[in-house]
């Protein structure tokens, strides 16, 4: 971790969330699926007459359903605890406050520039550094891809949402599907999460990155619901 | 009509909620993928009361199918469930949210609820 990133905190706990979205997901399926399999088993203990049966069969079922409740709670408060480093303060932010201080951040060779078109009255209701965070990956990215010269960043208002694209002359996106794919990466020595980060931020934002089929290069954008045009998202992922 | 349609990549998931709603009297079609609900909605799909869908279908989105749904089926409403973080876009477009590690007489009594509000 670099310490003199001012991004370094929130990546690395964004990082986590993503690197393990997976597996909570896949471990709540089970947890749901034992705990509805436990209920039919139960219900059905309670409806059908068995003579002689041991009882320990319901006392374990029990104990079944209270290690799935303990296995449940422990998801729960690991994701409390990661968010509980941080908590991020969601607020009207300027759009281009955000991708300023992505510009800063970003960790890239000398040689590659951004030409910022971004309109100073785009405001998202979120968490500054969280933003920047997004919109640093998505720099990076095209960045790397383009190895060199000036990447295009512009963003415009699309109805309630404000469309901020990031746009590069590397080879291009050939598999979109693919590139958001945790752990996916066509460059040596890259973890893949990037563009995941990214999309995992815009979704928190309540909004999406979405993969653009350009004539040339690659283009990358976010849409992000504008401040005050949307019910504030729901807690925290 | 008690028909739910059950959108989930899930197996598991697929095999034991369906058990426990058709126990309760509701009538349950399950589908496992997005190019499976893509199909089935693409195709003339019957009436249902509700759609329970999943967040990550392992080959999409469950959010990306609301729009789809909403217009094959303008009268249905649209539960989305989540194991974990779900997405907050899918929160706003469906009808209702249903956390998938609920007990179920927690989650019956919760879709109960969202039926009879959406009725």
């Amino acid at each position: 971790m670099n310490l003199g990133d001012p991004l370094a905190t929130v990546e690395l706990l964004v990082l986590i969330e993503e690197s393990t979205g997976a597996l909570r997901h896949d471990v709540r399926n089970r947890i749901a699926s034992i705990r509805n399999l436990a209920f039919f088993v139960r219900r059905k203990l309670g409806t059908e007459e068995v003579p002689d049966r041991d009882p320990r069969v319901t006392e374990f079922l029990g104990k079944i359903e209270g290690e799935v409740q303990r296995t449940d709670e422990l998801i729960d408060a690991w994701s409390a605890r990661v968010q509980g480093v941080k908590p991020l303060a969601p607020q009207a932010v300027k759009l281009l406050e955000s991708v300023r201080l992505a510009v800063e951040a970003v960790r890239l060779p000398a040689g590659i520039t951004f030409e910022l078109q971004v309109p100073e009255s785009l405001e998202i209701e979120t968490d500054r550094e969280l933003l920047a965070c997004a919109v640093r990956c998505l720099l990076e990215n095209a960045g790397q891809a383009q190895g060199s010269g000036a990447v295009r960043v512009y963003a415009e208002r699309v109805e309630n949402d404000a469309r901020l694209v990031v746009c590069d002359e590397g080879p291009g996106i050939t598999d979109s599907a693919r590139c958001l794919e945790r752990f996916e990466s066509t460059k040596p020595g890259h973890l893949g999460l990037g563009l995941c980060i990214a999309r995992r931020i815009a979704t928190r934002c309540a909004g999406q990155l979405v993969i653009g089929t350009p004539t040339s290069g690659a283009e990358v954008s976010l849409l992000l619901p504008i401040a005050g045009t949307r019910p504030a998202p729901e807690g925290e992922p | 009509m008690n028909s739910l349609l059950l959108i989930d990549d899930d197996e598991g998931n697929r095999l034991t909620l369906s058990a426990l709603l058709e126990d309760e009297g509701f009538e349950v079609t399950t589908l496992a993928s997005f190019a499976d609900a893509t199909t089935l909605l693409e195709g003339n799909p019957p009436a249902y009361r509700a759609v329970l869908l999943d967040h990550s279908l392992g080959d999409g989105y469950g959010t990306d199918l609301i729009p789809l749904l909403r217009r094959v089926l303008p009268n249905t409403s649209i539960i989305a469930m989540s194991g974990s973080v779900g997405s907050d876009r899918m929160r706003q477009d469906a009808d209702a949210q249903l956390p998938k590690g609920l007990h179920f007489p927690d989650f019956l009594a919760r879709l109960q609820a969202v039926l009879s509000a959406t009725r």
